[in-house]
């Protein structure tokens, strides 16, 4: 591909992609006072993240649950592309629409009808009670970190089953055939043929999922109740409430640094395990 | 169209374009336009040098005011919260309309937006201000003082409004409030029965509110009211030493007590009429009227350390364009009418006290006492100061840095 044809992906990139991110990179080494900014160039703001305890705290709990719940968006979205590829291919089209169709529902609706769901006059309590299994509704479903792992791994179940079913077309079935006609049992063909082929598919869908739910907001905002923040909820809360961008541009920073280099590191260690 | 059709096409409306009538706003839009141009100039050659306090637009720009004689065909450049402007009120419209007037609104959602759209030079004819920010905005050059004698409602206006504090600096008024209200807390009454209600912070501190409260992510109020509990009446000047046992009580009373954090005065009706929470310490009366639309009851009280009051007012910038355009429509918005359809649509108090009759008796949902005299004690300052010239006085920083320690 001539770099004539990149052009317009290529500078499609800079202008909202690389130009914002720099603007962000220069804000975050400003001050702020009095609502302007001030004293230009000073690494004040990563001295405060470095040294922040909050900071850390919010860091680590925001990795935690990324991690978890990219993880078992994975496990969820892996046998998923399986069946639409493997069991019905024949419905292959339809099941991967509805996966589509599941990306168009409103982010906000999604997170409402978890309130719902995970609510103390919710369908999980309003079950647990009627079976007679608790005698008080628990508060604790909802706005707790258990109620953002599971609305983060209802959002990204589709982001996952993309790649993984898009690499899984890269399977011919005469393999899986051969290795069955050969006496491979299930296990064996889905570790030594299905996973090897299936891996750099399951690897982008797992960073792309780690990557959404490290910098997601609005679920640990509004079903994480409190103690359930992520670093989102911190940037957020400093442009929103105090208005410091160089400080919440300086977390942002850092937040993607760390981010990139935890996917980097998990990646060449998944590569690392399985050669 | 061949090559020499369109290059006399292209060069027709060029010549076209060059003989149009550049009116005054477009001219200063083009010149904005340049400076803005040239400020990154300045800004990038200050960057690769870093040698220099980049000056912010808001310290160089000096005042455009240049009144004209006639607001018709007037363009009103307006900044503030999405409603406020009256651009869905039938009655603001017919005014718009009857004197030619049209609205520019730019909507953000919180005060810093304002100020910090202000403070970088950005050119409005009428900006929101909220109470607390008056006094910062006007000390900041942001925003002139109203020359009263051209707002002829000005004199109906409540006194507990027109003088209060929030407003005035050295006997001049910095803006013309179109609405307020005040903060109660809003309960279930279902769970909270009117006679358990509370009446202090000090009762919603007890263990008997674990997990049964929600508040908006922002230290502000319940430090303020947990420092006056506490006695420290300088609040919000609160020592850092003050600040360091406000924010320990306070840690206790989250941690024990609230149960979730509300984004918007929405989120707190829906977690009430849901029966997450029983009460909520972000509280607008309006919130009633949310809960009856999902069939739900609720009701409010206030706590005797502070009633959060609030009031919205129609500023003019020192940026201003159209000043006579703005000094019209903030008369017609404090007229009788208008003001009582903002009441209505904002869910707030009317400023007018001609307008209270106008409201509908369901609208009419505001004790007007709070602001018949000047120092009604309904308008609370509870921000901290952004920064102080005293070390040992809390900054807003230092406020958010121990909110951001409890709320991790």
């Amino acid at each position: 591909m001539s770099i004539a044809q990149l052009a317009p992906t290529l500078v499609y990139f800079l202008v909202f992609y690389v130009g914002p991110l720099a603007v962000l990179l220069i804000i975050s080494f400003l001050s702020f006072r009095d609502f302007q900014f001030v004293e230009p160039f000073t690494v004040d703001n990563y001295v405060s993240v470095a040294r922040s305890e909050t900071f850390r705290i919010l860091f680590v709990r925001t990795v935690l649950l990324a991690f978890l719940s990219a993880f078992l968006a994975v496990v969820i979205a892996y046998p998923f592309a399986h069946l639409i590829t493997f069991v019905f291919p024949r419905r292959s089209r339809t099941l991967y629409f509805l996966v589509l169709v599941s990306l168009f529902g409103g982010y906000l609706v999604r997170i409402y009808a978890w309130r719902t769901i995970l609510g103390i006059e919710g369908v999980v309590n309003g079950t647990l009670l009627t079976l007679g299994w608790i005698t008080d509704p628990i508060r604790e479903i909802l706005n707790s970190p258990f109620a953002v792992v599971v609305a983060l791994v209802n959002f990204l179940i589709p982001l996952a089953v993309l790649p993984i079913y898009a690499s899984m077309q890269n399977v011919s079935p005469g393999l899986i055939e051969a290795a069955r006609d050969l006496g491979s049992s299930r296990l064996d063909i889905t570790r030594r043929i299905m996973l090897p082929l299936v891996l750099p598919g399951v690897r982008v869908a797992f960073a792309f999922c780690f990557i959404a739910a490290a910098g997601d907001f609005a679920i640990p905002a509004l079903l994480g109740g409190v103690g359930s923040s992520f670093i989102a909820n911190q940037i957020q809360f400093q442009i929103g409430q105090t208005a410091n961008w160089p400080l919440a541009a300086a977390m942002a920073m850092t937040l993607i640094a760390l981010v990139v280099a935890i996917t980097a590191a998990l990646t060449w260690a998944s590569r690392f395990l399985t050669r | 169209m061949n090559g020499r059709q369109q290059e006399d096409a292209v060069r027709e409306y060029l010549e076209a374009k060059l003989q149009q009538r550049v009116d005054r706003r477009s001219f200063l839009r083009l010149s904005s336009g340049i400076v803005i141009a040239s400020s990154a100039a300045a800004f990038l050659a200050a960057c690769s040098t870093a040698a220099t306090t980049a000056p912010t637009a808001a310290s160089t720009a000096a005042p455009t005011v240049r009144p004209t004689p006639n607001i018709k065909g007037s363009t009103l450049e307006w900044i503030g919260l999405d409603g406020e402007d009256a651009a869905k009120i039938d009655s603001a419209k017919k005014w718009r309309d009857d004197n030619g007037v049209a609205l520019a609104s730019k909507y953000i959602g919180t005060g810093d937006e304002i100020f910090a759209a202000l403070a970088a030079g950005q050119q409005f004819d009428i900006a929101i201000t909220f109470n607390p920010y008056i006094v910062r905005s006007a000390k900041a050059k942001l925003i002139q003082p109203l020359d009263t004698s051209r707002l002829t409602n000005w004199n109906d206006m409540f006194e507990g409004l027109r003088g209060a504090g929030f407003l005035n600096i050295d006997g001049k008024p910095y803006g013309a409030p179109i609405a307020w209200g005040d903060g109660p807390v809003v309960f279930n009454p279902k769970k909270v029965p009117q006679g358990e209600a509370p009446t202090s912070i000090k009762d919603l501190y007890d263990k008997k509110w674990a997990k049964r409260l929600t508040m908006s992510n922002d230290p502000a109020w319940l430090f303020y009211l947990t420092a006056i509990d506490m006695g420290f009446t300088n609040a919000p000047m609160l020592t850092k030493d003050q600040l360091a046992k406000v924010a320990e009580r306070s840690a206790g009373f989250v941690k024990q007590n609230v149960v979730s954090f509300a984004a918007t005065y929405a989120d707190a009706t829906d977690l009430l009429v849901r029966g997450e929470v029983d009460l909520s310490l972000l509280g607008w009366e309006a919130m009633l009227n949310f809960a009856k639309e999902k069939g739900g009851e609720l009701a409010f009280g206030f706590l005797k350390e502070g009633k959060g009051g609030w009031s919205d007012s129609y500023c003019i910038p020192t940026s201003v364009v159209d000043v006579d355009a703005a000094y019209a429509y903030i008369d017609a918005i404090i007229s009788p009418q208008i003001n009582a359809d903002v009441a209505v649509a904002l869910v707030s108090g009317a400023v007018n006290k001609k307008a209270v009759p106008l409201i509908p008796a369901k609208d009419n949902i505001y004790d007007y006492k709070n602001v018949e005299k000047a120092q009604s004690g309904v308008f609370d300052d509870y921000l901290a100061p952004e920064s102080v010239t005293d070390p040992n006085i809390a900054t807003r920083a230092d406020w958010t840095d121990a909110w951001g320690k409890i709320t991790a």
